[in-house]
């Protein structure tokens, strides 16, 4: 924590303050970035290609949305040490900010709540596998046990604010190695039946399948926008950090996500717990468990952090000590984790899918607000101010342009891309769904700005 | 009547306002950027589809 504990606020950062170097923000965005959602973005690019163009197109597109959300909320956090929500403000109203800090909240808690289960059930499947499971006791009870000792380990370690997030990051980071020993294996022991691997859900057009490639590098890059402020606040300046968001959080997760790509390919899994168990025995098992943990966990400790910092915004989270603000940011997990981990693994992806979509206008919305309405002015006292004398306080606080245009982006996604049965429409096949509608989001919020200015000032006239 | 910030919040603005007009990205930073946010995802494309 800073010797002011401004770490651990939404108050904007000194310039004393921001004392992480390229390698220290690299690692601590690499540990965000890196968890068993690679697996999971790999297996989807796997059905629809085969390794080496979903290796190729998950790349590229992993590239391309970090570019999208780095330059959406980059340039604002990084120049004024502020996180992603309050960098919305200018947007979306004095009080409309609350609509992407309710996305990040339920982005980062829902996503944390998948990943803390999906370690607790791969340290159960080992504990199984070891027969270390107590006589009598049902392994299913071990699930929320495990989930539970894990946000109290978080916990601990976040304590310490944005220097916890960096010490642990520094330590778990040791899991990309250890992923890729894991790719390395893959590709070592099946590369020839890899090579000819046909992916089982390609569709005839092969410039669709292209496409879905490069979608889903997007969309998941895209994803890691509520992240990106938090962290990038630390470092001195917007400039620093282009290079460690591009590679620290660009590159890991392509790399990664080729297990998962070559797992479907060839074992017709993607989730190295299962298929290390059958290569390696118990030690390799072992191996992946340790990998699942470091990943996972990693991604918890960047996702709390972002989270409780989004809410301090909040006016009533703005005085909570940050012990008493971790364990609210912390709680839904622990107790979604401890009550119905079945339930909401089963469930809950679905509605993150969707969820997901938002994230493309949203950064369309902020990238053209910043580089064409405002021209790279941004007026920091009123980010902060009280609402009433906010000059972003739009209609009682609410930009209805801004709003509008993150709806109409949402729909322009959809009606291209359903992201739940990957039924597509239009153009999709030579534009990705993202693109346009962070596009359209952006062109839209900046025309009816305009129109309201121009009637507004007819008016006044 | 509006509430003022707190004291330790204006100082924050106030140093930002005055002393730190950093700029959000120099020609290197976009470079950069243009580097592995176009260049080399425009390549890699180029790459897979040619595959």
């Amino acid at each position: 924590m800073t010797e002011s504990g401004a770490d651990t606020s939404a108050w904007p950062l000194l310039p004393s303050e921001r004392t992480w170097g390229p390698w220290r923000l690299a690692i601590a965005l690499a540990t965000a970035a890196a968890a068993t959602w690679c697996y999971l973005i790999g297996e989807s690019s796997g059905y629809y290609l085969g390794f080496a163009r979903a290796a190729l197109t998950l790349t590229a597109g992993c590239m391309l949305g970090m570019t999208v959300a780095f330059l959406a909320a980059g340039p604002i956090c990084g120049r004024f040490g502020i996180d992603s929500i309050a960098s919305t403000k200018p947007q979306f109203g004095a009080r409309g900010w609350i609509i992407p800090a309710a996305m990040q909240l339920v982005s980062i808690v829902g996503w944390n709540s998948l990943l803390l289960i999906f370690f607790a059930k791969s340290a159960t499947q080992l504990l199984i596998v070891l027969g270390a499971v107590p006589p009598g006791m049902d392994p299913r009870q071990l699930v929320p046990i495990a989930t539970l000792l894990a946000c109290i380990v978080i916990y601990l370690g976040l304590l310490r604010g944005a220097s916890g997030v960096s010490i642990v990051s520094n330590i778990l980071v040791a899991h990309v190695p250890l992923g890729l020993w894991m790719l390395y294996l893959l590709l070592s022991r099946h590369w020839s039946e890899l090579r000819v691997a046909q992916p089982t859900l390609a569709r005839p057009d092969p410039l669709w399948n292209y496409t879905t490639g490069i979608e889903i590098g997007i969309a998941s890059t895209l994803s890691w926008w509520p992240y990106i402020g938090a962290m990038i606040r630390m470092a001195p300046d917007a400039r620093t950090a282009v290079v460690p968001v591009m590679l620290g959080m660009g590159a890991p997760v392509p790399l990664l996500s080729f297990i998962g790509i070559a797992g479907i390919l060839v074992l017709k899994t993607s989730d190295p717990a299962q298929w290390l168990r059958t290569v390696g025995g118990p030690a390799y098992a072992f191996a992946a468990l340790l990998f699942v943990g470091a990943a996972n966990c990693g991604t918890a400790v960047s996702g709390i952090y972002s989270s409780a910092i989004g809410l301090r915004n909040f006016a009533a989270a703005e005085k909570l000590p940050w012990s008493v603000l971790l364990l609210v940011t912390i709680a839904p997990i622990a107790v979604i984790g401890a009550t119905i981990p079945e339930l909401f693994f089963a469930k809950f992806g679905t509605f993150l899918a969707c969820l997901g979509v938002a994230f493309a206008p949203l950064c369309g919305i902020q990238i053209a607000d910043y580089f064409i309405l405002r021209r790279r002015v941004i007026d920091i006292r009123a980010l902060y101010g009280p609402d009433c004398a906010s000059p972003y306080r739009c209609i009682g606080g609410f930009n209805p342009v801004a709003i509008l245009a993150l709806a109409l982006g949402c729909v322009v996604y959809v009606v291209l891309l359903n992201p739940l049965s990957y039924a597509s429409h239009g153009p999709y096949k030579f534009m990705t769904a993202s693109l346009p509608a962070a596009l359209i989001a952006g062109v839209a919020y900046v025309v009816a700005t305009r129109l309201m200015r121009r009637a507004r000032a007819h008016r006044d006239a | 009547m509006v509430d003022p910030l707190p004291a330790e919040l204006e100082r924050r603005i106030e140093m930002l306002e005055c002393t730190h007009r950093t700029p959000d990205l120099d020609a290197r930073g976009w470079g950069w950027l243009i580097l592995f946010g176009a260049l080399v995802p425009a390549l890699l494309l180029a790459l897979g589809w040619w595959f």
